[in-house]
């Protein structure tokens, strides 16, 4: 009896496996073009997925588009890599990338801590890699030759939130917290050094919280008591929606003000009425509501293609790809020699001006930074359970 | 034939034929050495993922399965080991020290030569915080103990969190250095080859192997048991149950203590984020999966829950989403069928199998 039970099991399972690899399709039609791929990394599934899946839409975007077009030396295709979003599970990942001699570049991680776990191994092998969202400045010093950001890191996103508080929100006092998280407690300290220097004593106070929990009213009461009328949030968002929502049941009147990390549709949700008016600042462009002639194909191309709207980070992963196929184009058929190869690629991107992508005008530092005048930072606001673009932070703060 | 008897069986067979059971484990051991060699460094690098994974499931065996406490913050031991050596090679701790400006400690000595007096630092370090939990809290029982270190873990994660001084908090401690050997005028650089981490590991497991069989087999493996069944029938008959306890506590910490070294050596990175429950939880499973109170078990168990996963990503891409979904419902099935574990102790089968004739 127990022997049959076994048999029976172990052949679905044989059956379930073979499904599934049958069900997997074989686009590679007939093409005389030699097949290379491009690797992605990132949280694809997980809590944090959200603000990894519109970037690997956007890779996918951009390598469809590359070659439908026809004009590349190679047939490219996109080798997605699910990380978690945790630095001990991209570790092996890297080195499958990296071991992989068809991969001719990398488009990742999308968060810091498992950059800098992986980078390394993505480093030695010399392949290009451009990441469109891991915002922690210390990546940019680690002096890795072929590796990019395509988008400002958390010094350009505080940066301005003291001047934005004080002028634009018309805050006096603004109250600083972080959920203790490599980005928020980053970003958190650069907001309340910066208020300190320009606005002596319009901080009120700090607080850093655990992510994660359901209850923050000991942070909604410092908030009310401290009579803050600015709040920076540097965190996610799920404990934003959380901590607005239970500041404003103890009487919080005061303007929401967060970064990136909570700009999505899960603080829209959780939140509710509670975040109306809420301000974001972010560096990404919420393609779609940019009236730019590139924006409004790739809005239109990238709901054709995945049947939705862009989302966070949709243009930068659409970006940062098309930095990679650009400088495949440019470099023609690869080699026998991959890593030779690799390298001009990571020569042609590091040489990279005026490239227009979706999101912004590209042109990096030598230590892979965007150039100051690429990055751009804009500040929406929520109105009617969306989020509304104000303009560029730059040229809102010179009308106040 | 019963799980018992087979496992009887092949310890007569090995007992009978001597010559041939040595030429068995000569080959398995060529094996082990030599298959990493014709991997790919991506195989290399999960085969060492599932080694350290092996090596903390083996700690772990020891105190759940051969003293019977749930343990369920282990991950603060492995924790303890990563920030033991992270903060000593990568110099927070002396920069922690500064006496105002300019005079501070001795300046961080050149460890890479020092790299194997590490695994030592890690292990001590662990083991003192296994004893230094242990004392207290082992006086009580199943789900208190359970409580405790779920407890202990949260604190020691949320503790590296806010300790910004010496862990840099929720940045997490780069730039630690890869091991490097130097013995007789030979020099050897592990940097990020996947396959020196894979030997290491492998030796670490051997020896962890040997020392826990021979453990188990002697006084203490008995009051072990022994406190697993019964600990007022064990303590009135004369075990001292708590330093049994205590014993068991300190060598699975410790065992979490030098894999977490390693680990450190290897990713170069440490943050608080690596060591949540759910770690803890991921090598407690290990464990039941493989056979509660086994050594091989636990191997197994470790193999099965690290290898089968990147098996599905790699065999269907298509499906990696659906990974973690495949890898719960294999566990259940594994659970439903096999409720002592793939390779059970023989013991516990036998506990489970009367407790079914009971039944």
């Amino acid at each position: 009896m127990r022997k049959w039970r076994f048999v029976v099991v172990a052949m679905l399972a044989t059956l379930s496996i073979v499904a599934a690899a049958c069900g997997k399709s074989t686009s590679t039609g007939a093409n005389s073009k030699p097949a290379y791929k491009i690797g992605f990394m990132g949280a694809l599934t997980g809590p944090n997925a959200q603000l990894v899946i519109g970037s690997e839409k956007g890779a996918n975007l951009a390598i469809k588009q590359a070659n439908d077009k026809g004009d590349l030396p190679v047939t490219l295709s996109l080798d997605p890599q699910d990380t978690l979003g945790a630095a001990a599970s991209a570790v092996p990942l890297a080195s499958k990338l990296a071991g992989d001699s068809s991969i001719l570049g990398v488009v990742g991680p999308a968060f810091s801590g498992e950059s800098l776990a992986a980078n390394p191994t993505i480093q030695q092998a010399s392949i290009p890699q451009i990441t469109p969202s891991a915002t922690n400045p210390a990546l940019a010093q680690a002096g890795w030759k072929e590796w990019f950001r395509a988008v400002g890191n958390d010094n350009s996103q505080g940066g301005p939130a003291p001047d934005v508080a004080e002028k634009i929100l018309k805050g006096a006092k603004i109250y600083v917290a972080d959920d203790n998280s490599a980005y928020g407690k980053g970003l958190a300290t650069i907001v309340a050094n910066g208020v300190n220097t320009k606005y002596p004593g319009a901080l009120v106070g700090t607080n850093s919280v655990d992510p994660g929990k359901d209850d923050y009213s000991d942070l909604a009461n410092k908030i009310v008591t401290s009579k803050a009328n600015v709040f920076f949030w540097g965190g996610y968002s799920p404990e934003a929606a959380k901590i607005i929502t239970q500041a404003r049941a103890k009487g919080f009147t005061g303007t929401y003000l967060g970064a990136d990390g909570s700009k999505d549709t899960t603080f829209l949700t959780n939140a509710g009425a509670n975040g109306e008016g809420a301000y974001f600042l972010c560096p990404c462009a919420d393609v779609g509501t940019i009236t730019d002639p590139v924006d409004t194909t790739f809005v239109s191309d990238y709901k054709a293609f995945t049947n939705s709207d862009p989302i966070i980070y949709s243009g930068e992963g659409y970006d940062s790809t098309n930095l990679i196929i650009n400088a495949i184009r440019k470099a023609g058929k690869p080699g026998s020699d991959i890593t030779t190869y690799r390298k001009t690629l990571g020569t042609d991107i590091a040489a990279t001006t005026g490239f227009v992508g979706t999101t912004k005008t590209y042109a990096f530092q030598p230590n892979g930074e965007l150039v100051d005048s690429a990055v751009v930072i804009y500040l929406y606001k929520v109105v009617g359970g969306k989020f509304v673009l104000q303009g560029k932070v730059n040229d809102l703060l010179a009308k106040a | 034939m019963n799980i018992s008897g087979r496992a009887a069986s092949v310890g007569a067979w090995i007992r009978e034929h001597r010559g041939w059971a040595t030429i068995v484990v000569v080959a398995a051991l060529l094996v082990l050495v030599l298959v990493p060699l014709r991997l790919s460094p991506y195989s290399q690098s999960v085969l060492v993922d599932m080694l350290q994974y092996a090596l903390l499931a083996l700690g772990l065996n020891v105190v759940v399965g051969f003293a019977g406490l749930l343990d369920l913050g282990y991950v603060a031991f492995y924790a303890i080991g990563n920030y033991a050596f992270a903060i000593v090679t990568a110099g927070t701790f002396s920069k922690a020290l500064y006496f105002g400006a300019g005079t501070h400690l001795p300046p961080v000595p050149v460890w890479h030569d020092w790299m194997w007096l590490l695994l030592l630092v890690g292990l001590v370090a662990a083991m003192v915080a296994g004893v230094v939990l242990g004392a207290p809290t082992l006086r009580l029982r199943g789900d208190y103990l359970a409580i405790v270190t779920l407890g202990f873990g949260e604190i020691v994660r949320i503790a590296a969190r806010n300790f910004d001084s010496i862990t840099v908090g929720p940045r997490g401690i780069t730039s630690i250095p890869h091991p490097e050997l130097h013995l007789f005028g030979l020099h050897y650089s592990f940097g990020l080859d996947p396959r020196p981490y894979y030997y290491l590991l492998l030796v670490l497991c051997a020896l962890m192997i040997g020392v826990v069989t021979r453990l188990n087999r002697s006084r203490i493996g008995r009051a072990w048991v022994a406190i697993r069944e019964d600990e007022l029938a064990a303590a009135a008959m004369g075990v001292p149950t708590v330093r049994m306890k205590l014993w068991a506590f300190a060598i699975g910490a410790s065992t979490a203590g030098v894999a977490g070294v390693v680990n450190a050596s290897r990713v170069n990175f440490v943050s608080p984020d690596g060591f949540t429950l759910l770690t803890s939880i991921f090598i407690l499973s290990m464990v039941v999966l493989g056979g509660m109170g086994n050594v091989w078990g636990a191997i197994v168990g470790a193999a099965v829950i690290v290898v089968v996963p990147e098996v599905i990503r790699s065999a269907v891409p298509s499906f990696q989403q659906y990974r973690f979904l495949v890898f719960g419902a294999v566990l259940v099935i594994v659970m439903i069928f096999r409720p002592q574990g793939l390779i059970p102790s023989r013991r516990r089968a036998m506990e489970l199998e009367s407790a079914d004739a009971i039944l």
